[in-house]
């Protein structure tokens, strides 16, 4: 049996040499970080030592109901932002293959400038929209006589930045979901067009279908994108108030950073990534049906 | 084929996961404990005075600063490099690399380099942080820099800050200063409430006249500009946490046992002041939401001449003047600063400065010399460094010149006046101090929102934090 693996691996030689800088690569830069990470989740790992911990962090995490916040709120992020970035970003797609190509191409470089501009100029730029005492947003709103918002309040602050999120983020989606949409032969609207098809009609049986496989992408990588929000928090609303916005990676990065307290760190990122699994398997299962690649 | 294809999108699937473990992998001092060495590598002013063809090597040191240090017509921050080309210029073979980094995350990142061997070899930090990094052994001991006649005239609490309790100087005592309160006295006067304002020669004022400034301030804003409250209170980060230490010492409560090992913030005097701080936002004299407010919104609000009172010192005075220059501000402004209120009249309190630098022991004797010799240059060759600092001399010297500013002038008895000023205790030397920190401002919004009453969260906080120290203490054991 294991004559027959290394005659195959001589046999490929050359093909195994051709892939080997990038199986390297992944082994040094990927692999050898995640076993590290999935090990030091098992120790008590401070700034000042390191022993065995056993299943303590993750015993401790489970207990802590900051984290257990966290994970609320991250999953809820997810759900908020997820579908509102297929469905705005499909919408948006559909309407800009209505234009001339050279128009497209501006609108998409419009909607992808946020994905390119700094995540601190754009906070800065939010923060000042949404001010309560002297915001833009407040301003406008009482012009028609109506109360100032709170925007960042306890009960709203994590719907706020969700959608302060979802205009950075359509830009990828958008360029993808065009992108697929070019792809799809016009002789099917043709042909449904003869049918009576109506405009919506054409998509919902026609593009939604034929991007299901772009769709999963852009929800997979979606996904993942929210359960990895960090940076506009941390600015934001440092996670607050009263951990109302925070979520499983600013506290990775507080409990790693601020505590020094790796192994707790690294249990996070472990048990974050589980989720992020789980989400992507069940993503593949209720999508995969008629994809082709 | 099919099955291969799926197999092949879960792959790529864990290729994006995986991002996130990677960056959460240890360095390579795992299973190790990370105690770097702590001795001694100082040179004593004999071999320094021998010279040695090692001083000719060149030699290039990293400084890490903080956007602080500007002489009157500089930018924060642009003083730093003055100081390295007088530096440079002296120690032609030494060459200096300066790198700002920036206030939110410089903990942080120091830390990171810190665990990773890669940590500067001059950093300027407050001994807020870097008695956590002293306490590591990471820093050189400074002691051999000071001479006896230095260390008399070197006031006692500026020396406790800059000492660990085995006696090693980690941190270069210098600048001497104060954060307290500064007020738009023109504002106060136009409100009606001169007769508030603090007099006396140290300006110590109670918590009740501070109050009634704010009344008499708020219903003059009322008439003239609505939006305008005479105080912004902030909760959003750790940053600026001082503000509630401060008032909690002006109501007479301590932080921690003598022992330093236990946190007591749920006393009855700190309680009282929680409560007052809430009490003053339903009374909606303080801008609303606290919670949602940072530290640097303060600052900004002052100087448009947004609020009456705020949390500041010399910087702020700069930053008014500044202002007043540029013509932003065009009417009355005259900026006084004050110390914190107390309940008890001839008391203020403040937050006192001094000590700054610090050398990491990156393991390289004659960067630690020349980096000994940065800091020392600074301190006695130039005399720019202690106005760049706005800050005064803790050896006494006379840096206000021959007509001095008079509110320097006032702020340099302030300072040194320990019988009425109560100069809060950094709480530095707290094990796990700045992982409290992180606990204290969700404790703080939840009051400001309503979720729990003042006891409640100053209980709740005591308990995370007497956790935190408790393992820290276990973790150095």
């Amino acid at each position: 049996m294991l004559k027959r693996e290394f005659n195959l691996l001589y046999k490929e030689r050359y093909g195994f040499l051709f892939v080997a800088p990038a199986l390297l690569f992944f082994a040094l830069f990927y692999l050898y970080p995640i076993l590290d990470a999935i090990k030091v989740s098992f120790y008590k790992y401070t700034y000042y030592s390191s022993g065995w911990a056993g299943i303590g962090n993750y015993q401790s995490l489970l207990q802590d109901d900051v984290f257990l916040r966290s994970v609320k709120n991250t999953l809820l992020i997810v759900i908020m932002f997820v579908p509102a970035t297929l469905i705005i970003s499909f919408i948006l797609s559909i309407f800009i293959s209505l234009f001339r190509t050279r128009l497209q191409s501006v609108f998409k470089a419009v909607f992808y400038i946020p994905a390119v501009t700094s995540i601190v100029s754009i906070t800065f730029m939010w923060q000042y929209l949404l001010n309560y005492d002297f915001g833009l947003l407040n301003f406008l709103l009482g012009l028609f006589d109506i109360d100032k918002v709170n925007f960042l309040s306890y009960d709203r602050a994590i719907v706020t930045t969700t959608v302060v999120v979802l205009t950075i983020s359509l830009g990828g989606p958008i360029v993808i979901l065009s992108a697929a949409l070019g792809g799809i032969p016009v002789s099917y609207y043709e042909a449904a067009e003869l049918d009576g098809a109506s405009f919506w009609r054409k998509h919902i049986r026609i593009t939604l279908p034929m991007m299901k496989p772009t769709i999963l992408f852009v929800a997979v990588t979606s996904t993942i994108g929210a359960f990895q929000l960090f940076a506009i928090i941390l600015l934001f609303t440092a996670g607050g108030p009263n951990y109302a916005t925070t979520t499983i990676l600013l506290l990775l990065y507080q409990e790693a950073f601020v505590n020094g307290d790796y192994g707790r760190a690294n249990a996070m990122a472990v048990i974050l990534s589980i989720i992020i699994v789980i989400i992507a398997w069940l993503q593949f299962k209720f999508l995969r049906t008629d994809i082709e690649y | 084929m099919r099955r291969r294809k799926h197999g092949l999108a879960y792959l790529l699937v864990m290729l994006l996961v995986v991002t996130i473990l990677g960056g959460c992998g240890s360095g390579n001092n795992e299973g190790t404990t990370v105690e770097p060495d702590s001795s001694s590598s100082s040179v004593t002013p004999s071999q320094e005075a021998t010279t040695n063809p090692e001083d000719e090597k060149p030699v290039e040191l990293v400084f890490w600063n903080y956007p602080v240090w500007n002489l009157p017509d500089q930018k924060p921050g642009e003083y730093a490099q003055t100081l390295i080309e007088k530096f440079e210029k002296k120690y032609p073979n030494v060459k200096v690399k300066l790198e700002i980094i920036p206030y939110d995350g410089g903990d942080q990142k120091v830390n990171v380099a810190l665990a990773s061997n890669t940590a500067p070899d001059i950093l300027n930090d407050s001994p807020g942080r870097t008695t956590s990094y002293a306490k590591r052994g990471y820093t050189v001991p400074l002691n051999d820099l000071l001479t006896e006649e230095q260390l008399k005239k070197i006031p006692q609490n500026v020396l406790e800050k800059v000492t660990l309790q085995d006696g090693t100087i980690f941190s270069y005592p210098q600048g001497l200063g104060a954060t307290l309160m500064v007020i738009n006295k023109s504002l106060v006067e136009r409100a009606g409430a001169a007769d508030v304002l603090p007099s006396g020669e140290l300006r110590t004022w109670t918590i009740e006249q501070f109050e009634k400034l704010l009344v008499a301030v708020r219903e003059y804003q009322k008439k003239e500009t609505p939006d305008h409250y005479p105080f912004l209170m902030f909760g959003l980060n750790e940053q600026g946490d001082a503000l509630y230490h401060s008032f909690m010492a002006g109501f007479g409560g301590k932080r921690y046992t003598d022992d330093r090992t236990q946190s007591t913030f749920s006393s009855t005097e700190n309680v009282q002041a929680v409560e007052w701080f809430k009490s003053l936002i339903d009374k909606q004299l303080v801008y609303p939401n606290p919670e949602t407010r940072a530290a640097g919104m303060s600052n900004d609000y002052f100087v448009q001449e947004k609020t009456a009172v705020a949390f500041g010192g010399f910087s702020l005075l700069n930053a008014v003047q500044k202002a007043k220059d540029e013509g932003a501000i065009k009417g009355e402004f005259e900026a006084i600063l004050a110390p914190f209120p107390s309940v008890k009249e001839d008391q203020g309190v403040v937050i006192g400065g001094g000590g700054q630098f610090v050398i990491f022991d990156n393991g390289d004797e004659n960067k630690i010399k020349y980096a000994k010799k940065f800091i020392q240059f600074a301190q006695t060759e130039d005399p720019d460094f202690i106005k760049a600092m706005n800050a005064f001399d803790v050896y006494g010297r006379d840096t206000l010149g021959a007509n001095p500013d008079p509110e320097k002038l006032w702020l340099s008895k302030l300072v040194t006046d320990t019988e009425h000023i109560i100069a809060i205790d950094g709480s530095y030397d707290i094990e796990g101090y700045s992982q409290t920190r992180a606990v204290f401002f969700p404790e703080m919004q939840a009051v400001f929102i309503g979720a729990k009453e003042p006891l409640q969260a100053m209980q709740d906080y005591d308990e995370k934090a007497n956790k935190i120290i408790k393992d820290a203490i276990a973790s150095k054991k």
